[in-house]
């Protein structure tokens, strides 16, 4: 029917926005490395005083004479192919380098999304059930947490859980899945921290209006089960905007993760990016806040594919650009 | 037996409404019985047909009894009061857009009461939902199971929402102003499906409306709510040829009518006549009668005391006057 049809012209309508997202981002971050102070040939050279003939030829070695547009294209084609560039600072490929990073953020992204969702709907859930003392606890930690900022949070909990406690290593990514795991838990904690009582902000007020609703009324005056009228109908009916905000807390949280790993000398993508910044190393800059820029926007697409899934009276066909 | 008993019930919100929602009210429905509850916005008809669902107003304090089918509701809770909801009492909103969630199938709908309170099995609580659906008359009822609550019409809807009703088969049908949301040639075709399925099963139904006419032609008895009190009860066509209380042959007077000539510009057309003043809102609790404000045969007697009801000849009504206007011919 009507509304199955539209699905793949939907879909293809918001890779082709997806492209030209990229396409825009890809020119202005290549063109902003490039404004930036500093020029990557003297780190090349490591400030030894050199001939202009070997200046030149080192500059020539990675088209550094050429116009910018001229460079754009040469990078960006490259990057469609797979090609990323060679790091300045590492002389190995951007693309090999990424790879053995990137599991490291992705698995932390994903951990500290499964923990902010998780907490953050448990704790909006029962505020919006429980008014009174535990609902006015809940928002009052929720705002202190929201106001503390991920690199703050570090210092506590590496304080109490890691030095103190000594439950869980301050330093390090750990072998294998489970100690990995447990490698990452409080870094997962710090990026959590400050967007989960968001989420559990949100989850609350869409939780108290689904409440007051006149068929969640209805549910009741049915005999249904009080536990299922809470899911079916005003949990259900509170996943639109709980979804929303997850997709753009989950994207977002790429940024976020960066300084933590920093702080917890964990080897992902954002020491990565932190050492090619004050190395110069152009290429990895680049690459990494690509990356950055796809997870948000695909991020996005796919709560955008989620939500007439959530609500039938949203049509795909209404969400295509005309 | 009888259906619905309500003794002496009052409902009090202190904390918003300065007078009760609900003063002293009692009203029975017999088994197999229509009582028309009718009154303006406010006057108290929708929290008392709530009241036989255990449905009161939250931090509300009740007094009095409601008796439905013999169990006593008022102080009900957790699973005796989810078993009255499950099998004793239905009930038929009036905004059917509202009171069916938007999100979910149709079918899930009609079929989640019977899978959580019967314990039945999905396709067995489906193979109901059709039945149903089909002795409402919707037609292609295992289509319209797989459909969304927004792929139907206000009067489809309310035809789901009886059906979902039906499904209870409830000793007691309580039905709040449930056509006013629809379009008028709906309204006739939702009531004749309600009064058919009330009549096959012989359930007691308790029907609340602010239309007085509506309530004569499809009521056994109707009573007339006033700020939250019965002001007066008598069989339907008596209360129409003979009302007693000035509230309800002020409402009477306030009804358009079309003389039987079908002239409507023929002077024998009696003039419209309203009520003047306007409803007690929630903030005022005067002494005496709340209706001698607005009554056009008020005496003095009327402000210092609250009228008690008196029963004559199956007709109760509650006005100090009560004895003079049944003599006078009305």
């Amino acid at each position: 029917m009507g509304a199955a049809a539209s699905i793949p012209r939907f879909v293809a309508g918001r890779v082709g926005g997806l492209l030209l997202t990229v396409g825009v981002t890809s020119f202005l971050i290549f063109s902003a490395t490039h404004l930036a102070p500093g020029r990557p040939e003297e780190f090349l050279l490591r400030g030894r005083p050199v001939s202009p003939e070997a200046l030149a030829a080192v500059r020539a070695q990675y088209h550094l004479d050429d116009p910018l547009l001229v460079q754009y294209w040469r990078w960006i084609t490259g990057v469609f192919t797979g090609d990323f560039g060679r790091s300045l600072q590492f002389r190995q490929d951007v693309g090999g380098l990424l790879a053995s990073r990137l599991p490291t953020t992705l698995l932390l992204v994903g951990y500290a999304s499964l923990m902010i969702v998780l907490v953050g709907l448990l704790l909006g859930v029962v505020a919006a059930l429980r008014p009174g003392k535990l609902d006015r606890s809940i928002m009052l930690i929720s705002t202190v947490a929201a106001a503390t900022p991920g690199f703050v949070a570090v210092i506590p909990l590496s304080a109490v859980f890691a030095v103190g406690l000594g439950w869980f290593p301050v330093f390090g990514n750990g072998e294998g899945l489970l100690d990995r795991l447990w490698h990452l838990t409080l870094p997962a904690v710090a990026v959590a921290v400050s967007v989960v009582g968001l989420l559990a902000r949100v989850t609350r007020s869409a939780m108290l209006a689904e409440l007051s609703r006149e068929h969640v009324e209805v549910a009741r005056s049915r005999g249904l089960p009080f536990g299922s009228v809470v899911r079916r109908h005003a949990l259900r009916n509170s996943l639109g905007p709980i979804t929303t905000l997850s997709g753009l807390i989950v994207a977002g949280l790429f940024v976020a993760t960066f300084v933590i790993e920093v702080a917890f000398g964990l080897s992902g993508l954002g020491s990565l990016l932190v050492t090619a910044v004050q190395a110069k190393d152009f290429p990895v800059v680049q690459a990494i806040t690509m990356i950055g820029v796809l997870a948000f926007v695909v991020t996005n697409l796919l709560v955008d594919l989620l939500y007439p899934l959530i609500d039938p009276r949203v049509s795909l066909r209404a969400g295509v650009a005309r | 037996m009888t259906a619905l008993a309500i003794n002496n019930l009052t409902v009090e919100l202190p904390a918003v409404a300065r007078r009760p929602l609900v003063a002293d009210v009692t009203l029975q429905v017999g088994a197999g019985e229509v009582v028309g509850l009718v009154g303006e916005s406010g006057s108290g008809k929708s929290v008392t047909a709530r009241a036989a669902l255990g449905l009161f107003p939250p931090s509300a304090q009740v007094t009095g009894s409601v008796r439905v089918a013999g169990t006593e509701v008022v102080g009900l809770t957790g699973q005796a009061l989810r078993r009255l909801r499950a099998e004793q009492v239905a009930m038929v909103f009036q905004d059917p857009r509202a009171s069916i969630n938007p999100l979910r199938r149709v079918g899930d709908f009609l079929t989640e009461a019977l899978r959580a309170n019967r314990g039945w099995s999905k396709a067995k609580a489906l193979t109901r939902a059709v039945e149903l659906l089909t002795e409402v008359g919707i037609a292609q009822p295992g289509v319209a199971v797989r459909k969304y609550p927004h792929q139907f019409s206000g009067g489809m809807l309310q035809r789901v929402m009886i059906a979902s009703a039906l499904a209870v088969e409830p000793v007691l049908l309580l039905a709040d102003e449930p056509t006013t949301a629809l379009d008028v040639t709906t309204q006739a075709e939702i009531l004749a499906t309600l009064l058919s399925a009330q009549a096959e099963r012989a359930m007691a139904m308790l029907f609340v409306t602010h239309d007085l006419e509506l309530a004569a032609t499809i009521c056994d008895r109707i009573a007339v709510m006033y700020a939250g009190r019965i002001v007066e009860e008598q069989p339907a066509q008596r209360l129409f040829d003979a009302p007693q209380h000035p509230y309800t042959r002020g409402l009477l007077t306030a009804t358009p009518k079309l003389p039987a000539g079908g002239d409507a510009a023929s002077s024998d057309v009696a003039p419209l006549v309203p009520v003047a003043g306007r409803p007690l809102s929630l903030a005022e609790n005067p002494a005496g009668c709340a209706f001698a404000p607005r009554c056009p045969i008020v005496v003095d007697d009327c402000a210092a005391a609250t009228p008690v009801t008196r029963v004559r000849d199956g007709a109760s009504v509650a006005c100090h006057r009560a004895d003079e206007l049944i003599g006078r011919d009305a």
